[in-house]
């Protein structure tokens, strides 16, 4: 076979996948796929500038308490008691603290003001930075998608292999950020402490149960998807 | 020893002294097509493919399939 008639064969060959493998291009896909190209973006830049930000405002945070103005955002139970009921306790163990009754009890984004120690702003800081990069990749394969999903080429091999890897990063980035959340508050808490005698701060744990069931979800659809690549290739391939 | 269908259509338009797009005029069937079962890259013949060119290369469909021995080298 010389050239000519090996470029005529690939050039068939290119024919023959766009005419039987390619759908009507999507509109919707393409919207969903220009907004997650800005996310992603806005991500990226997002995630170079944040450790700068952290480390520039760690880095200038002065050494002398009092003059420490420096907040940290983060999610944790709360409980506040009557102050005159109050039971001063030495170790300050939250299992003494359950023979006081609470007068308002919750769990929420918390604003610390950070007056007692610098590694909580790091702490706080590397977890906003893992969870973000941990949420990218589950992004960039989404855009894959998206990507594919836009030209009509819903039914291509990698869109189940690019799902599934949607599905398992949106698991893992909920347990991740469940187990990063406990952790991460514990040790917060640890360096600023207990702010007032009154108000009692506990680490929190959510684990986000939709999140978790919207990974599978996808998981489950990335298999239903395998199994359509395949009849629509043998659709194709039938002649 | 795994085996497989091959396709004669290339042999058989040879013989039969005929070119892919004239074939693909007769039966109706795009060149892409053709030329995917010719390169043995299709999966699956409809009876009305295997009629229609049969019907045009005046031939069986023993002569348009073949079984063969697929070597270890070849997919």
């Amino acid at each position: 076979m010389n050239q000519s008639e090996h470029d005529n064969e690939e050039a068939m060959d290119i024919l023959s996948e766009r005419e039987n493998g390619l759908g009507r291009p999507n509109k919707l896909a393409n919207w969903v796929k220009r907004i997650l190209d800005i996310a992603w973006f806005v991500s990226i830049g997002s995630l170079i500038i944040w450790p700068i930000a952290v480390f520039i405002i760690g880095y200038s945070i002065p050494e002398d308490p009092n003059e420490r103005h420096t907040d940290i955002n983060f999610y944790l139970n709360f409980a506040v008691y009557p102050d005159k009921n109050f039971i001063e306790l030495p170790s300050g163990k939250a299992t003494d603290l359950s023979k006081v009754s609470e007068l308002v009890k919750g769990k929420g984004q918390i604003k610390l003001n950070n007056t007692k120690a610098v590694s909580a702003w790091y702490i706080a800081g590397a977890i906003t930075e893992i969870t973000g990069l941990i949420s990218l990749f589950g992004l960039w394969y989404l855009r894959k998608v998206f990507a594919l999903l836009a030209i009509g080429d819903s039914f291509n091999e990698q869109t189940p292999l690019y799902l599934k890897k949607v599905g398992y990063i949106a698991i893992a980035s909920n347990i991740a950020w469940s187990i990063l959340q406990y952790l991460g508050g514990a040790a917060i808490i640890n360096d600023v402490g207990q702010h007032a005698s009154f108000i009692h701060l506990s680490p929190a744990i959510e684990p986000n149960l939709g999140g978790i069931f919207i990974g599978l979800a996808i998981l489950v659809l990335a298999g239903i998807l395998e199994e359509a690549a395949q009849i629509q290739e043998e659709q194709a391939l039938t002649i | 020893m795994a085996k497989a269908i091959k396709v004669n259509l290339d042999l058989l338009l040879v013989q039969k002294k005929k070119k892919l797009k004239d074939l693909s005029e007769e039966v109706g069937i795009t060149m892409a097509n053709l030329s995917t079962l010719k390169r043995g890259k299709g999966k699956a013949i409809r009876f009305s493919t295997l009629l229609a060119l049969c019907e045009a290369l005046d031939c069986t469909p023993g002569d348009l399939l073949e079984l063969e021995e697929l070597t270890q080298q070849s997919n």
